[in-house]
């Protein structure tokens, strides 16, 4: 018992005096994107970004009979940014960190994964540039407790928008492909 | 055994024990957002000159910091941010810090030898001018390190103060100038999105898109 009060004791100064560029799990964290955003319609959104000359694309099937939650834009319904969060549940998750799927769109020169620091493996659907890892980490607390530390991740380019997509882990990367594979602008819609 | 091995059982250990562990959820953010209402995002940094302020931090797993951060990913929470410390994992002293929080799964937290003083206003900078999958972090004459991280492509930019609790006093918080870069020319903010999450308790003051001040906190 003395060693085991020991060993804890140690490990609370370990966190405490850790120095000089040293690492270990931290809690930091940004603001919720929510408390930056405003939820908008599809239609408000490819209003404003079409002018913007950004032709954004949706997923036309998607697996678990999920449906379409809605879609954080930062910045103000009138004055919108250039980053969105699409989200898809089919048990009425509509918050960010907790819906099964869950994708942000913004403009990009690529796939913004390095092949010589990145686990994933690099491919192409469509013929668009796509990156996926099978295991990635989510560090939102919520996400943590319903479906565990990672999940599926899948980046695709398309034309000056990149997506990247969060799929809880019981779905299937077969599945995740499939959407991608059905992505359409919404334009045709 | 690996370090983090060791670490996570004597984590364990600590909270079988009842020993105090460091872990908050729920923190609340004073400051802004940047997004961009135009063209292309600026891809290539985030900075801030950001004064320095020493306050009590109420007993208990509390802390506060004053930060620029990068969005990496939003779906993910991945994030780099570039700030100074005060609080319960060192000491109750002011620390400089970056954070890094990626697809590699490791969350990483570089504290600096170097310490701020009080009253004093360092310029805060990620910078990703160069074009390559790096990010140089840092403040200005104080300390520099260079982190690849996995995606390395900016979504978003942010600005705050963060606190684990609302009895935390920040007075005299500012954030003087806030700049972001498009390839390598550093500009002033010409957008941004308040973000108070408390405003019951904290008041945010909106000088110009590039500059913010905030008050309030405690009893």
């Amino acid at each position: 018992m003395l060693i085991i009060a020991i060993l804890g004791v140690l490990s609370t100064s370990q966190l405490r005096s850790e120095n000089s560029d040293t690492e270990y799990v931290a809690s930091f964290e940004p603001a919720s994107f929510e408390s930056g955003a405003c939820k908008v319609s599809l239609q408000t959104l490819e209003n404003t970004w079409t002018e913007r000359n950004l032709d954004v694309y949706i997923p036309t099937w998607l697996p678990k009979e999920m449906k379409f939650k809605g879609i954080w834009v930062v910045g103000k319904e009138n004055d919108m940014g250039n980053l969105a969060v699409f989200i898809y549940s089919s048990v009425n998750r509509d918050t960010i960190a907790t819906a099964e799927i869950a994708f942000e769109v913004s403009p990009m020169d690529g796939i913004p994964y390095d092949p010589s620091n990145s686990k994933g493996v690099f491919t192409s659907i469509n013929g668009w540039p796509v990156y996926y890892d099978e295991r990635a980490p989510v560090f939102y607390e919520e996400y943590r407790e319903l479906y565990g530390a990672d999940s599926l991740l899948l980046n695709v380019q398309i034309g000056a928008l990149n997506y990247n997509f969060r799929g809880e882990p019981s779905l299937t990367l077969n599945d995740m492909f499939k959407v991608i594979e059905s992505m359409r602008p919404v334009s045709t819609q | 055994m690996k370090t983090t091995k060791i670490l996570a059982l004597c984590l364990i250990i600590n909270v079988l024990l009842g020993f105090e562990i460091v872990v908050v959820a729920g923190n609340i953010h004073v400051g802004y957002r940047y997004y961009q209402n135009g063209g292309w995002p600026p891809p290539n940094g985030v900075a801030a000159d950001i004064k320095t302020i020493n306050k009590d931090v109420p007993y208990g797993s509390n802390f506060y910091t004053q930060s620029v951060c990068v969005w990496l990913s939003v779906t993910q929470g991945y994030w780099l941010q570039v700030g100074y410390y005060k609080g319960i994992y060192e000491s109750y002293t002011l620390k400089w810090y970056i954070e890094k929080k990626d697809s590699s799964g490791v969350p990483c937290h570089y504290w600096q030898t170097k310490t701020p003083t009080a009253g004093t206003t360092y310029h805060y900078y990620l910078d990703h001018t160069d074009g390559t999958s790096k990010w140089k972090c840092g403040v200005d004459g104080q300390f520099n390190r260079d982190i690849t991280p996995s995606p390395y492509t900016a979504r978003n930019y942010e600005a705050m103060s963060e606190m684990t609790t609302n009895l935390q006093v920040i007075d005299g918080t500012y954030y003087k100038y806030l700049y972001y870069a498009q390839g390598t020319d550093w500009n002033f903010w010409n957008t941004h999105y308040p973000v108070n999450e408390d405003p019951t308790v904290y008041t945010l003051t909106e000088l110009y898109h590039y500059s913010f001040e905030a008050d309030g906190g405690g009893e």
